[in-house]
Order: structure tokens, then sequence, then C-alpha cells
């Protein structure tokens, strides 16, 4: 039994805040195996981004991190430098969301996407020449011409795709990538999400996508990590958009997605308002919004446990599962 | 190849600048040389400083400047000199050529200036950076620090410098240029800092936040994520961009230190440019005020040109 | 359900921030700043050996409890002059404040609320003026009308016109973008009432800002010219002028009269900064 690639044992991170500290995602515990693809669900606030930016210790200055974040069995917290930079690009990539700020506007795409490679001791020549061959494969046609070119020569869809030609060249097996359509329009996002996925079968990579868009999630990925309020409510590796989840929230989730194919009378939005981390009450996060809460629900805060495959955090999957709760 | 698509990028913007700028000039140059139609009296009187002219020479100046032909011919005449450098003669000094003056204070006040300068943005960007990039305690501190520099005029800081450390500590001589350039420089040292002090301050504050602006860009995240080392990060990306708002500054910057030296000349007693514009508003020697304006504002617009430039090879994105 | 949009009107907002910032806390800054406007109003009636009292056989004294900070070359008490010369040192600058400011705003909104040919042409004007230092046009302005203050404030209040009216402009131009004024505007309002009762108000908070730190750049430039004789005579006891007579007192080792007065001109200078940094920080703000 090999051990999981990616394992997130106990991870709390705080961060300052106008008000003191503040815990932003508590109690994660996850594993990701190699040559998987997960989804990192849930809507601005629920932790997602700080938990995957933690993967590579990309973050703010003033965050804590409790607990450990393995990649092939070593902690990345406790990596040194020298170890964290190599673990940067040619281990673990990271897609960002939007490309326009993402990239240096004053330099050359080539600049950007050579940089990486001169550090590491390539020639200039070769890297421009292995740069232009992933240019190629990424769907960037004219790829000489365009190392010259600057950023605001592109289009966001031609961007992101640079930027996915960049991160591929440091040849990683783990991608991570943070909401790496939503800045393009929609026609655009289907070809760069197409693109990605290619390449990680090709190349059998790992992917942790976040996203907020369940659709999206269930045609890329095998796994979803629902998040709510920096925990995790739900990890299935269930069709979701078919089957529905087991968590309240997740359901809310699939609720609230307008329909193409029916007609609706009403929006189905979840009632309140998004809850971040910093301002989780205590005991279950979403009971303040769920149709099903109980008193019990807020006194203490549910643990993850495995129900039929899926592990959830919910008091009374079962009962909601089997259609006998109010 | 790229840096012939620098340099393309910079002519471009300084092409684009340059109507603009020759209408400063211009506009400038229309409204120094009307100082004599603007002063009170005549424009004899204002040659002359209101000192008592015979008929003889009343008649020299006339003829020199054209003073019975028309106000635009008159203009063109004297522009024509000016552009060559013949800015007349100072009936004040006794008919001795503006031009040969200026051309003879001009080091002094050029060493001055480049020693200045070069202070301003070496110390003042280190500072700024150094604020930026560690942390609260140390950015507060330099931001109390270059608030209180902000505010100290050149004269009161060289009178302190002069008080403290040529009086007092005898380190350096209190008075004059110095002869032989290590002998300049020398001398020059406490005029420099007394110059610098306030526009070092100044720009330490832009730096500060233009630096810590650039720090919390998105592409400075994607740059460590991909694995790049601190200081090349800090280097080629934060300095790098960080570079095109501190240079919007470099025009104005210079442009203060050139004024500035007027001032610290005077309290340094230097024989450059500045203490000559002052002695001849003194001594009312209009042709000599007229001359080294004229010299100030192509400095400057020169300058403004260069900065210009420099921004078109520093943002590709002005280029288009 | 529909929610209406209340928008709010307030008339009072620019001036109410500009007390608030004193209002916060009993700081220094504003201790500092009062005890100048007071110096400035009593100065010369406060100070206990009067100003001109020439007297050579109390030359260079050092500072005691009789002559707070020494005396001069001359006998005169230097802790007086200060105060007497206070007056003359913040009035004049702010005289140029003002009418930068003024004519700055005036420039400002009319390019604003106007656009087109207006705009450029005002725009063109204050691009040349930005090129040239204020103490140079001032110096200038004294060679062609003559020494004394009046050339050189006013020289100075035109050359300072550019830093006001460029940032006035664009908060006008932000302000302009908010709904309200284009509907006053429809209702048939003149543009210039909208612009005094409505639109003003909202970037006063602005303009005092950049009025605080034109003040500290007046009070620099003024004090420049004072310092190099093309101001006030050299009895007057300006700061300035102070720090020139001082010079050679330093020569012999008595610094006092050059850096009292030269202190005295920093404090100002430095508070008055600070007050605009943090007027600018709450206009700021208030954009938010």
């Amino acid at each position: 039994m090999t051990a999981p690639l990616i394992q997130y044992e106990d991870v709390s991170i705080t961060l300052s805040t106008a008000e003191g500290r503040g815990t932003v995602v508590r109690d994660l515990d996850f594993q990701i195996e190699a040559g998987e693809s997960v989804a990192l669900v849930g809507e601005s606030g629920s932790g997602k981004t700080i938990t995957a930016r933690s993967m590579i210790r990309l973050l703010p200055e003033s965050a804590r991190v409790q607990g450990q974040i393995k990649f092939e069995g070593k902690d990345v917290l406790q990596m040194g430098r020298k170890e964290l930079r190599d673990l940067r690009g040619p281990r673990i990539g990271m897609i960002f969301q939007d490309p326009k700020a993402a990239i240096n506007p004053v330099r050359t795409v080539g600049d950007f996407l050579t940089e990486r490679l001169r550090t590491q001791g390539v020639g200039r020549k070769e890297a421009e020449g292995r740069a232009t061959a992933l240019l190629d494969r990424v769907g960037v046609d004219r790829a000489e011409k365009r190392l010259r070119q600057y950023p605001f020569e592109f289009s966001g869809g031609l961007l992101q795709r640079v930027m996915i030609a960049s991160v591929l060249l440091a040849d990683p097996e783990v991608i991570l990538a943070d909401e790496p359509t939503t800045a393009l329009d929609v026609t655009t996002q289907a070809e760069v999400m197409a693109l990605l996925d290619e390449i990680r079968k090709e190349r059998d990579l790992t992917l942790l996508m976040i996203t907020h868009d369940l659709e999206l999630a269930a045609a890329v990925c095998g796994r979803t990590l629902v998040m709510y309020a920096g925990t995790i409510v739900e990890d299935s590796d269930a069709d979701l958009i078919d089957v529905g989840g087991l968590h309240p929230y997740t359901n809310a989730l699939l609720e609230s997605r307008p329909r193409l194919d029916q007609k609706q009378d009403e929006l189905v939005s979840i009632p309140g308002r998004a809850v971040s981390g910093l301002d989780a009450p205590a005991g279950c996060p979403f009971a303040p919004r769920c149709a099903f809460r109980i008193d019990q629900c807020e006194a203490e805060r549910p643990p993850l446990r495995l129900l039929d495959g899926t592990r959830v955090a919910c008091i009374r999957a079962e009962e909601i599962r089997g259609g006998s709760a109010k | 190849m790229k840096l012939g698509a620098s340099m393309k990028g910079a002519a471009l913007v300084m092409a684009r600048r340059l109507p603009g700028l020759l209408l400063t000039l211009l506009v400038s140059s229309i409204f120094i040389f009307s100082a004599m139609y603007l002063a009170p009296g005549n424009p004899v009187s204002a040659l002359t400083g209101g000192r008592q002219v015979s008929p003889a020479a009343e008649k020299a100046l006339e003829a020199e400047y054209h003073l019975n032909d028309s106000f635009v011919s008159q203009y063109l005449h004297w522009l024509g000199g000016a552009v060559h450098g013949d800015f007349g003669t100072s009936y004040v000094a006794r008919g001795q050529s503006v031009g040969s003056q200026i051309v003879d204070r001009l080091p002094t006040t050029l060493l001055l200036l480049a020693m200045a300068s070069l202070a301003v943005f070496i110390f003042g960007v280190l500072l700024g950076s150094i604020a930026a990039i560690r942390g609260r305690r140390t950015e507060s501190v330099i931001t109390t620090v270059t608030a209180v520099g902000m505010g100290i005029p050149s004269f009161v800081a060289g009178s302190f410098l002069i008080s403290f450390f040529a009086v007092r500590l005898g380190w350096f001589p209190v008075f004059g240029p110095g002869e032989g350039l290590p002998d300049q420089i020398y001398h020059l040292i406490l005029p420099t800092i007394a110059l610098a002090l306030a526009t070092l301050a100044y720009v330490a504050q832009v730096s500060r936040v233009a630096i810590g602006n650039e720090l919390n860009r998105d592409h400075v995240d994607t740059a460590y994520a991909r694995g790049m080392g601190g200081g090349w990060v800090i280097r080629k990306h934060v300095l790098r961009n960080a570079a095109i708002p501190i240079t919007t500054v470099c025009g104005v910057t210079i442009a203060f230190l050139i004024t500035g030296t007027a001032v610290v000349e005077q309290v340094f007693q230097l024989n450059g440019i500045g203490s000559l514009l002052i002695d001849s508003v003194i001594s009312k020697d209009l042709p000599m005020v007229q001359g080294i304006c004229f010299v100030a504002v192509i400095a400057i617009v020169l300058i403004n040109l260069v900065v210009d430039g420099l921004y078109g090879v520093l943002d590709p994105r002005v280029r288009r | 359900m529909s929610q209406t949009q209340t928008v709010d009107i307030d008339l009072d907002k620019g001036r109410g921030r500009f007390v608030q910032a004193f209002r916060r806390r009993p700081s220094i800054l504003a201790l500092v700043l009062l005890t100048l406007a007071l110096m400035a109003v009593f100065g010369p009636m406060l100070a206990p050996q009067g100003t001109g009292s020439v007297d050579l056989g109390q030359a260079f004294q050092a500072p005691s409890a009789d002559y707070f900070f020494g005396t001069d070359s001359s006998g005169r008490d230097i802790f007086s002059r200060i105060l007497s010369g206070a007056r003359s040192s913040l009035v004049a600058p702010l005289i140029v404040t003002v009418i930068a400011a003024l004519l700055g705003t005036l420039i400002a909104v009319v390019s604003a609320w106007n656009g087109g040919w207006i705009d450029s042409v005002f725009g063109r004007a204050v691009d040349i003026l930005f090129s040239f230092p204020g103490l140079l046009l001032a110096i200038l302005a004294c060679a062609i009308f003559g020494t004394g203050l009046t050339a050189a404030v006013i020289a100075l209040s035109i050359a300072y016109i550019p830093y006001i009216a460029r940032i006035v402009r664009s908060a006008s131009i932000r302000e302009m973008t908010s709904p309200y004024l284009e509907a006053l505007r429809l209702q048939g309002f003149s543009g210039f009432l909208i612009c005094r009762r409505h639109l003003l108000p909202n970037v006063a908070s602005v303009i005092g800002a950049q009025a605080a730190i034109t003040f500290g750049y007046a009070m620099v430039d003024l004090a420049a010219i004072n310092f190099l004789g093309l101001g006030q005579d050299a009895t007057s006891p300006n700061w300035g002028v102070m720090v020139a007579s001082g010079q050679s007192a330093i020569l012999r080792g008595r610094p006092e009269e050059a850096l009292f007065a030269g202190l005295a001109i920093v404090i100002a200078v430095v508070a008055v900064n600070l007050l605009g940094s943090r007027l600018e920080r709450d206009a700021s703000l208030e954009i938010e």
C-alpha cells in the first residue's frame, strides 16, 4: 500500500487580521494519490485558495500553520528554502486565476517562460527551444514570434495557455490550478479546460483544481472536496451532479445552479450569506443556513466521517439521505 | 534584438512628447525674453538695472537688442542668439559676455548636480526599498525619518552641516569649490548633503510606496510559486517594475535640484551658476538672469525628454 | 422587494473631516499647529524682549533664563525674534496657499465640468507650468519686478496651481461619475450652481489635503527667498532672513540664530506636511 502523494494532517491556518489573529481553515485532513484529479469546491471565503497555496507554502507573511502537509512523505512546512524552491516548479506547478495580472506585464513572454529554466542552468537557446515547443503544444500559433511579445499583446485565453505552458516547462508531477478559467469568457473556458484535461491525461499528472463551478469540477475531476467556512464538509468521488451529495451544503450548491434545461420560476439560492473561516460559529459552520438544522448541530463541530465511500461532516447525513429528515 | 526594441520604444515615446516640450520651451522663452518689457520702466532701464546711462551707451544697447524693431523680430533675434549660447553682453558686468560667464561657472554646478542626483537616487531608492521590504517597525521608522527629512530646507541643512561638521569638528572645509577634481568633490560633500537631503527623503517615500505596491502584485506571487529565489524576484520583478513609477518623479526631482543649487551655492559660497543667478538678481543684471533662466529651462526640458525616453524603455505598454 | 438607494448629499462632509482630524485625539500634531497659529497671531505681543532692541553689549549670549535661545550678533534676543517673526514667516505662505488653492480649484472644476477644448487648453497650460519649480519662477519674478515679497508670493501662487489643479481635477471627474450630479444637471440646474453646492463640498477634503501640502512647499520656498535676501529686508525677524543673518555667526561658533530659526521652519513644515498626509489619507478613505 503506497503512501499517498499528498497528505494533509490536522492542518489549521491562522492569519493576522485587523481584529487580531483569525483562523481561516481548521482541521483539514485529506489525501491525494498520484494521478488523481481532485476538485476543491467552495464559495469565496471557504478557504479553498489558501488550502491549495499551502501545498507549496505560498502564504501571506502573517500566516501560521499547524499540522503537517506532506508531499511524498516530506513535510512541506519543515522544508528549508532551497528544498522549497526545488519543490515549486519542478515538482508542483501552479496555474493562477488571472493571467493578465499573474504575468509580469513589462517583460516579454519569452522571458517569462524561460526564466525558471535559466535559473536551473539551461542555456538561453535551449530554453527558448523548449518554450517554443511547448507553446506549440498548448495551441499558441507562431510561437517563436510570440516569445518576443509582451503580455498585453495576448488575449486572456491565449495568455492562460502561456501560463499552462510555463507550468509544464518545469515538468511537474502535480498541478495546482486556481480557478484557471474564471477570468475567461465561456467559449475560451471550454477550450482551456479541455487542454488542461488533455495534458493531464497525457502526462499522468495529479491535479488539484480550485473552482466554484460544480459542473466544471464534475467534467474534469474524479473527486470533489467541498469546503465551507474553512473546513471540508464533503469528500466524495461520486458524480455529484447525477447522484447528489451527502452534505446539505453540497446539495444546496447543486440546487442553486441555474438550469438551462428546465424552466424555473425563481432562482434558488441558499438563504443567508456565505461565511468565511474567520467568522465561523461554534459547531457546524453551515448550521445557521441549513434546512436540516437541529440543536445538536450548533453544539459541536461534526467530524468528517466515512459514509458509503464518501467522507461527510454532518451528523444527520444518514437521515437526510434516507429522506427521513426534516 | 530586445535592446533594439527598447531603444525604438524609447524613441517613439520621446517623439510623441517632443511637441509638448517644444511648446513649453517656446512659451517659457517668450516669457523670459519679455522680462525687460514686464519690468517697471522702459527696456533700457531694465537692461541697465536702473543705472545712469550715457546717450552713447543707450544707443549701443538699443542696437544690440534691436529695441526699435517689432516685438516679434526682437524676440527672434534674441532666440537666435540664445540657441547659440549668445545672450548678449551684460551692461552691469561691464560688457562681459553673458554666455562666457555662464560657461565659466558651469563646471562647479554640474559637479554638484551630479553628486546630488546620484545621492538622491541611489540612497533614496535604497532607503525606500528597505522600508518596503523589511517589517513594520523598520518601515515606520524610515517613514518618520523621511517625513522629517522632507521638511528640512537646503539652507537650514547647510547651516547645520557647516556649524557642526565644518566649524565644530573641522572635518570639512566651510567655503569654496576647491581645486582639481578630488579636492572639488571633497569640498562639495557638505553642499551635496544639504541639497540632496529633502529630495532624497521624498524619493525614499515614493520608492517605498512603489515597491510596497509591487510586492503585493500577483505576478510576484507567480514568480515565487515557480520557485524563483527571493533575490531574483526582488531584482527582476519588484524593483524592475517599481522603477516605472519612480522614474515618473525623476524629472520633477532633478528640476528641483537644479533650482536648489541657487540656494546651496549661496550657503557654501560656491562660484557656480546658482550663485551667479542670485548675484545677478541683486545687482539687477537682467541679461544675465535671462541667460541663466533660459539655460535652466533648456536643461529641464531636455531632462524631461530623457526621462520620457527612459520611461519608454522601462514600460513597453506605453510604446504602442 | 426593491431597495431604493438613498443618495447622501453631505454638504458638510469636507469641513467636518478637517475638524475631525483634530478631534480624534489631542495629538501632538494638533498642539504644534495650534502653537504655530497662536505665534502667528500673538507673536510680537508675547515676545519678552521685543524685536529690535539692539544691545551690542549683550551680543552672543548663550541660552539662559533671560534669553531662551541666546542672543544674536547684535545682542537681540533670538527667542523673541522667532516669536515676532512667526507672523511674516507663516502668513505669506498662507496667502500663497489660498490663492493657489482658489485658482487651482477653479481651473480644475471648470476643466472637469466642461471637458472638451477648455480642458485641453487648461491641461496644456498646467503641464507647461508643471515643469518649473516654484522657486525658479519666484527668483525670476524678483529679477523682473524687484525684491520684496509681493513678486515672490504671486509667482509662487501661480507656480503651485498645477499641483492642486491636477489632483482636484481627477477628484472632480471621479465625483462627476456619480449619477446624482447628472440627475441635477438634467433637472436644469446651472453648472455653476451644481458645482458650488454639490461638487465642491465633496472634493473639499481633497482640496484641504493638497492645500496643506502646498503650504509646506510655500513655506520652504518663501523661506529660501528670504534667505537669499530677495524678500524681506535684513533687519526683519523673518525666520528665513534670520538664518541668513546668522550665517556669519556660525563661523564664530555661535550658530544659535541660524539654527533656532531653521528649527522653527522645519517644525512648521513638518507639522503641516503631516497634517497634509493625514488629510490625504482621510480623503482617499472617503473614496472607497
